[in-house]
């Protein structure tokens, strides 16, 4: 493939940065719609630190809530970072390209929450430090810690390496921008003039941190497994969780992404480098993690299910016919079955609505099953809990608990759309590579290399 | 009748009055302890007596305790007789509760009718020699983890943030391969 054109590649250019610093449709309103939800959850967080955790739903039994449902939750999501930055690269699907940015920002989000969810299900959080000054090395909860601050690290650096050649072009091209975000984009640019050297140290870098971030994913989402595995409890005490959690993971990664890149696409208007190819490609990657984990949840089930022991009994009764039937049906039959099914059309598949959603019913299932991973479990030990007070062996969140969990889900939408405020959502300089090496086709992108094409709203 | 009735009532008021104050007014007692031992129990004699009279007091109720390091472990109880004395014993082969072998033994009157709560101890020392503290081999369940897991998990995290680290050190070499600043002193 020739080099593009100069004015194209300008083009290219000019429009991925129109991006930045630009509102998109109904922006504002979900601004500050998801930010009154924050506020909500920092002063539902500051009576709960005040009152401490009674006034949560949490007692003797389920110790572990919503806030440690969605730890999982936001591990598991962080999880698509690593699928498209690594394992996509690995398999060479050259693809990717114009989701590598976004992946990134969703895994960094959704890290950064995670990280923050053990804080809010502490009831003297301060006493965090004593974890670095007295941690067990045996403790899975150690482990747990170290692992999600160092895919945080990883991935603020994975997020940071590809944009440097991003940045320099921010530098050179957005000239009328503020002084103080020049200077920054300057610093931030390191001094790239897109010389051999560079690229190579670049390639390099990119080459070292994907090889590294993929165990270390793997890793975080294995760890938080082990965090209940490790737990003699019904329904905990099994080998599959570590798989269990890590394709659970790539499944709600992977639905999310499907969501978030469909509304950078209609927002920023980017349909001709978030095209239909990618829906289509995410969908199949999606039916095959659904139908995947559809095969886990009948091994994690059904096998002791057949078996019925004494201990299970009352957990596995609880899920098919008990107090959470409903929300456990509803992961399997809204969660995956109907989305294998929608999914395994091809014609369906290309349908870019129908692929929302069914992403919204897996992303909903898989929500819904951490909280069925967390808390029926809790509520039906091996050994019940001695003088337990009435009502302590039932679970229903306080109104503290889901404005808290609702500010962290809020939260974490909210720093995606606040990642793309500096930065450019789309990966330039690798598209433009990518374009100039093996055309559009491959890249999935359609008709930008056609100037007429383009729809001008570049800066 | 109507004089037997008032007289009566007269009576049963006088002992509810006397019954209350006799419930206000609990003695404050004191308990004087004295170890001795035979030969397989220790043997605890306490005399509790009226603090301003000195007069003994029956019917005391008294539990014995031991401190150990967390908290006190019961090992005798019983009331008072007419002499306002009681006798307990406990085992000889009770550990003291550090290397200085000492056994303190704390005489304690709690909800007495009586006497309001109070508490006395004495120390003694055991005869036993206090168990040499052996080092509690590393393991999964002990303070200490193993040496295999200390070295796999120190290992592979360190792994991880030399390679990061590294991953910083080509960042910082980028921005050495650039020109720009030469350029712009131009």
């Amino acid at each position: 493939m020739e080099k593009l054109n100069p004015e194209i590649k300008n083009q290219i250019e000019n429009e991925l940065l129109g991006t930045v610093g630009r509102r998109y449709r109904q922006e504002t309103f979900w601004v500050i719609f998801l930010g009154v939800i924050c506020i909500g959850g920092t002063v539902a967080w500051i009576i709960q630190l005040r009152k401490g955790l009674g006034v949560t739903a949490m007692r003797d039994y389920v110790s572990w809530g919503l806030y440690i449902s969605l730890l999982f939750f936001f591990v598991g999501v962080s999880l698509i970072g690593a699928l498209v930055s690594c394992v996509l690269r690995m398999s060479g699907a050259k693809w990717r390209y114009p989701l590598i940015r976004i992946a990134e920002a969703v895994t960094l989000s959704a890290i950064f929450f995670a990280g923050f969810m053990p804080v809010l299900d502490m009831g003297r959080p301060e006493r965090l430090y004593f974890l670095i000054t007295h941690g067990r090395i045996q403790s899975p909860i150690l482990w747990d810690v170290v692992a999600i601050a160092t895919y945080f690290i990883g991935s603020v650096i994975y997020f940071y390496l590809p944009l440097i050649p991003d940045l320099a072009i921010m530098r050179d091209k957005l000239t009328d921008a503020p002084m103080w975000r020049k200077k920054l984009w300057r610093w931030l640019a390191m001094g790239w003039e897109d010389n051999l050297l560079q690229r190579r140290l670049l390639k390099k870098a990119m080459l070292i941190l994907c090889i590294v971030i993929l165990p270390v994913a793997i890793s975080v989402h294995t760890i938080s497994a082990w965090l209940i595995a490790f737990t003699l409890r019904p329904g905990w005490n099994s080998t599959i969780m570590g798989p269990y959690f890590v394709f659970g993971a790539l499944m709600a990664g992977t639905a999310i992404m499907i969501l978030i890149i469909a509304k950078l696409r209609h927002g920023y208007r980017l349909e001709h480098y978030l095209t239909p190819k990618h829906f289509n490609n995410l969908a199949k990657i999606l039916l095959a993690l659904t139908a995947f984990y559809l095969y886990l949840n009948i091994n994690k089930y059904g096998v002791p299910a057949f078996k019925m022991a004494k201990e299970e009994k009352a957990v596995l009764e609880d899920l098919f016919y008990g107090k959470n039937a409903f929300l456990f049906w509803f992961t399997q039959i809204v969660g995956l079955i109907i989305p294998i099914i929608i999914l395994s059309f091809k014609k369906i598949r290309q349908s870019i609505k129908w692929v929302v959603a069914a992403s919204v019913m897996v992303l909903l299932g898989a929500l819904i099953n951490r909280y069925l991973i967390v808390v029926p479990n809790m509520l039906h030990p091996f050994v019940p809990i001695q003088h337990a007070q009435h009502g302590y062996a039932t679970y229903n969140p306080t109104l503290i608990e889901w404005t808290i969990t609702a500010s962290s889900l809020a939260g974490f939408v909210l720093l995606i759309i606040l990642l793309f405020k500096p930065f450019p959502v789309i990966t330039m300089w690798e598209v433009i590579e990518e374009v100039e090496k093996r055309g559009e086709k491959e890249i999935g992108v359609e008709n930008i290399v056609n100037f007429q094409n383009i729809p001008g709203h570049a800066s | 009748m109507q004089v037997n009735k008032q007289y009566i009532i007269t009576l049963l008021s006088f002992l509810l009055t006397m019954t209350v104050a006799a419930q206000d007014e609990k003695i404050n007692g004191n308990i004087a302890l004295q170890m001795s031992s035979n030969d397989s129990m220790h043997v605890v004699t306490a005399t509790v007596t009226n603090i301003i009279t000195q007069l003994p007091v029956k019917d005391v109720e008294l539990t014995f305790y031991v401190q150990r390091t967390f908290g006190l472990m019961k090992v005798a109880e019983g009331t008072t007789d007419t002499t306002g004395i009681i006798s307990a014993e406990f085992p000889l082969d009770i550990q003291g509760s550090d290397s200085t072998r000492k056994i303190t033994l704390i005489a304690k009157v709690e909800d007495n009718d009586v006497m309001n709560d109070t508490a006395f101890q004495v120390a003694i020392n055991s005869k036993l020699i206090f168990p040499a503290n052996k080092p509690v081999p590393r393991s999964i369940a002990g303070a200490n983890a193993p040496w295999w897991l200390v070295i796999t998990f120190t290992v592979a995290v360190g792994a991880v943030w030399i390679l990061f680290v590294y991953v910083l050190y080509l960042i910082y070499r980028i921005r050495k391969a650039s020109t720009m600043k030469v350029i712009s002193k131009q």
